[in-house]
């Protein structure tokens, strides 16, 4: 249900003009890594994939500024 | 789980897959045998990350973002969304009720890797395919023989 509700927001936002699509799959992709960390027993905090994923698209936006569509 | 987007108009398909993967490839079960559910901070972790996430985000995104969506769209997509919590949902308790009983020794390890190669993949690395073989579900259906056999070896 978060999974889904997380979905429904998101279709509600205007991302293209927040975040760039690229940086999205990119925290999605360090964040399962880091929840694989976790799984495999290394001492890596819960919170870090969730952080990971909303704050390595707003470090993209600061970085290369606001998204054209891309 | 979340894997590549793939807009068009086969993106609710592609949308079910991606949050309803993690379910049935064991991924759920592992984390739920692991006790992960079984407090809000990791609910909300495996659920943005493993059931949904970037994959899922950008896949709903490109395909349900910025418009009006039609009466059967908001329908098939509240189907999508029931269809995938009550699958999640199985897998975690059959994984808080019989993962916990169980000891698995290699799977988590498994799991973990497996996650790791899949958020490589989703951050758009090109994983080798060695004899053509998908490497995700190829080390945990060998990590799950490897298992069961150590149990009845032991």
């Amino acid at each position: 249900m978060i999974g889904w509700g997380s979905i429904l927001l998101v279709t509600r936002l205007p991302l293209d003009t927040m975040v760039h699509r690229r940086h999205v799959q990119a925290a999605g992709g360090v964040a399962l890594a880091l929840l694989g960390l976790i799984l495999l027993g290394l001492p890596v905090p819960l919170w870090s994939p969730v952080a990971t994923l909303f704050a390595l698209p707003a470090l993209g936006r600061v970085i290369r500024g606001r998204p054209e569509r891309d | 789980m979340s894997t590549q987007s793939t807009p068009g108009p086969d993106a609710p398909n592609t949308l079910l897959f991606l949050t309803t993967v993690s379910a049935m490839d064991g991924t759920v079960f592992l984390l739920a045998a692991q006790g992960a559910f079984s407090h809000l901070a990791g609910a909300v972790t495996a659920g943005l990350t493993v059931v949904a996430g970037g994959g899922a985000w950008t896949t709903a995104w490109a395909h349900y973002g910025g418009r009006r969506l039609g009466r059967s769209e908001l329908w098939r997509f509240a189907l999508n969304a029931l269809l995938g919590t009550l699958l999640t949902t199985l897998a975690v308790l059959l994984g808080s009720t019989y993962g916990a009983g169980m000891s698995l020794r290699l799977l988590p390890h498994a799991a973990g890797l497996g996650l790791i190669l899949l958020g490589l993949q989703v951050a758009g690395f090109r994983l080798p395919r060695p004899y053509g073989l998908t490497p995700i579900p190829t080390l945990l259906a060998t990590t799950a023989a490897l298992e069961v056999l150590l149990h009845w070896t032991l």
